[in-house]
């Protein structure tokens, strides 16, 4: 084969796959109204996870599920990895990610966030038992301490110099090494803790509430879609005022 | 002298070196002739350490030849058809290691020694070549040069002819005589019949482990019907070729 | 295509990450290179259980997850005494991974040498050691530097499971980066450019370092 038919071919496969990409991305992503596509990470009780069944449930699927009656629209839930959720989301195929999220200014950049509709979450310090109590920052100094990746205990850590962070992926990477003692203590909100100890044995931690940092929770919405998050927003205060919020914070034991 | 007496090697039920007796002299030659399998081949790498004995006595100037100790005490030293020769080192490491690690000489003695043996052959602006850039001879002379370096008494060759173009035999011959001449105890093992009438050698002619039949090959050259069993052996190997 | 305010912002996570990747991918390809000589010479040169231990163990180690190795050292080891922080945790699992991959390489550069040479190598009266040093060796490692130099490649993305028991390595520091600032192209692209270039460089010392060793020396 030629070098220029070679060349052909090559320069036509990257005109195809060029336009291809180009007519994806001017179209109106998902002009469907009947639904909303809402992205999740279900590893993550109580905000979003698996049941025994294998059913999608959590207290931000909760909110969003409400949220879709509210506006009259199905609420179509997919379940993927977080490095999934960021992209698909900012490219509009997904509309909504409820996975307890937490706001920050940097992130903002990238996707909307409506209000907290969870908030004053205390981030607390767990320790072994038999480990001395550690209650505030200055305690933490020179320890080893776990949280995990992302989450507002890291943001909030990251900023002193004392503590030697270990950042691991999930609440029960946390455990087990704080367990197997190669850890002094792990910092965490306290929501996200709380359905390990479903399982374990309380007496064997001491927790202590970390004093002036809480913990908050909002839906992110694709940059994509401004009305649809003024229309989620409206949903969700009205959900406020009317206790319906209250009410699914009971189901899940938050406050 | 080197006196062999009654050398025996099985395989299992089979007899690789039957029963094999003879005595080389300081500058002398033997050759051990016959085809593939006859077992001359085996005869020197026994020599040699590299296959074991069943039976049998040697002898090297009167005394009981330990085998176990040839390579290390420098006794017997071996060319190989095809040399050997170690190809990521230059000709002139090639011959230095030996002397350098085994013999323990420094590195200035072994260069000197190396030196003048390359010089002796007309190598010695091959010697920071590597053994892939020379031709065969030349790779040859450098495998019998790193052999010499060890100072042995004993110098057996697997097939010298063997690998070389045909036109090379003359100045092999050549060379082993010299060799010989200079009061090694040469031991060839071949079935190159054409070197025969360049050396003045003891033919040793081989089958099936035994030796059939002996000659001096000058002595044969001139007269090579009252030898009819290496006349055969010579007759067959000229049809072949 | 690659975002140059973000890794200036970030320049600190980034640069600090490709160190540490480097350190952890160095040190292990150095334990992971010398192991694997030494297993694979008991392997080619000690018959009996020395070579059935090492065989076994090559086959447990390139036959479980490096995931579990790593998880190993750093959780199970400190129960038997030995307590190693988690960054040399990790350099040691992915050593002794890398060694017993290295010993099959090897051992199969050893095999190239021919018997001609070993036998020139005896009759010299060089001792087993010797032709192992001086002829087997250095002939073994030439045979098969692009294939030592693949497992130097392989080891340095190897090292990003590194970041499960929290090893602030390049893929780790990434995924903090994308956590804060939930721009996930942005940072894949920057990262994927920096594992680029890393293994680029390397590929072309290897190939350097190839060339210099054959000149000459391959048998035409």
């Amino acid at each position: 084969m030629n070098y220029g038919l070679q060349l052909l071919l090559i320069t036509l496969g990257f005109g195809s796959i060029t336009f291809w990409i180009y007519q994806r991305k001017s179209q109106v992503p998902n002009t469907d109204m009947t639904r909303i596509i809402v992205g999740t990470n279900a590893e993550y009780p109580p905000f979003s996870f698996k049941d025994h069944d294998g059913e999608i449930v959590g207290f931000d699927i909760d909110i969003v599920k409400e949220v879709g009656k509210r506006l009259n629209r199905t609420i179509v839930l997919q379940d993927m990895s977080f490095t999934m959720l960021l992209p698909k989301l900012q490219s509009g195929s997904l509309q909504i990610v409820a996975t307890g999220a937490s706001p920050s200014p940097e992130r903002e950049k990238q996707v909307f966030f409506t209000k907290p509709y969870l908030m004053n979450d205390p981030l607390v310090i767990i320790t072994r038992a038999d480990h001395a109590p550690l209650k505030t920052v200055a305690d933490l100094t020179g320890q080893e301490v776990i949280v995990n990746d992302g989450f507002t205990a890291d943001l909030y850590l990251s900023a002193f110099t004392g503590p030697i962070i270990k950042r691991l992926p999930t609440v029960a990477d946390a455990f087990l090494t704080l367990i197997s003692q190669r850890a002094d203590a792990f910092v965490s909100a306290r929501t996200s803790i709380e359905p390990f100890f479903e399982h374990a044995d309380r007496s064997k931690f001491t927790i202590c509430q970390l004093p002036d940092i809480t913990d908050s929770y909002v839906l992110l919405v694709s940059r994509k879609f401004p009305e649809l998050l003024a229309r989620v927003q409206q949903a969700l205060d009205a959900m406020e005022q009317d206790g319906t919020i209250a009410t699914i914070k009971q189901k899940w034991n938050l406050s | 002298m080197l006196r062999v007496h009654n050398l025996k090697k099985t395989f299992g039920a089979k007899n690789i070196i039957a029963d094999i007796s003879f005595t080389v002299d300081h500058g002398q030659i033997a050759v051990f002739l016959g085809s593939s399998g006859v077992g001359k081949s085996t005869l020197l790498r026994i020599l040699n350490n590299l296959e074991s004995l069943d039976g049998g006595a040697i002898t090297l100037d009167g005394k009981p030849l330990d085998i176990s100790r040839v390579n290390q005490d420098h006794t017997v030293g071996m060319v190989f058809q095809q040399s050997n020769l170690f190809d990521h080192l230059t000709i002139e490491e090639n011959i230095t290691l030996a002397l350098i690690h085994v013999m323990k000489k420094s590195e200035k003695e072994a260069k000197d020694i190396t030196h003048s043996l390359l010089a002796k052959y007309g190598l010695l602006d091959q010697a920071q070549k590597y053994p892939a850039q020379l031709s065969g001879g030349q790779r040859q002379r450098v495998a019998i040069i790193r052999t010499l370096a060890m100072k042995p008494k004993v110098i057996c060759f697997d097939e010298p002819t063997s690998a070389l173009d045909p036109l090379l035999t003359n100045y092999v011959a050549q060379n082993l005589q010299e060799l010989a001449n200079e009061g090694y105890i040469i031991l060839i093992a071949t079935h190159d019949t054409a070197i025969l009438d360049k050396l003045d050698a003891a033919i040793y002619l081989m089958q099936d482990g035994m030796i059939i039949e002996t000659a001096n090959s000058k002595e044969y050259a001139k007269n090579p019907r009252a030898y009819p069993l290496i006349h055969q052996f010579v007759l067959g190997e000229k049809n072949q070729n | 295509m690659i975002n140059f305010t973000l890794f200036s912002t970030y320049s600190n996570e980034f640069i600090q990450g490709t160190l540490l990747t480097l350190k952890i991918a160095s040190i292990g390809c150095l334990i992971g290179i010398t192991g694997g000589i030494l297993l694979a010479l008991i392997q080619t040169n000690i018959k009996g259980p020395f070579s059935w231990l090492v065989a076994i163990y090559t086959t447990i180690i390139r036959g479980t997850p490096m995931l579990i190795q790593i998880m190993f050292v750093y959780f199970l080891l400190p129960e038997l005494g030995l307590k190693l922080s988690d960054v040399w945790s990790a350099i040691i699992a992915i050593g002794l991974n890398s060694s017993a991959y290295v010993s099959q390489i090897i051992r199969s550069g050893i095999n190239t040498v021919g018997t001609g040479q070993r036998e020139a190598a005896y009759v010299l009266g060089l001792t087993h050691f010797q032709t192992i040093r001086f002829i087997i060796l250095p002939q073994a490692i030439r045979a098969v530097l692009p294939a030592l130099g693949n497992e130097l490649i392989t080891l340095i993305k190897d090292t990003s499971l590194a970041s499960t028991i929290g090893v602030m390595e390049l893929s780790k520091r990434a995924y903090f980066v994308q956590t804060r600032t939930f721009d996930v192209l942005g940072v894949y692209g920057i990262v994927a450019a920096i594992y680029l270039v890393i293994t680029s460089v390397l590929s072309l010392l290897v190939y350097y370092l190839e060339q210099r060793m054959n000149r000459n020396v391959t048998r035409s």
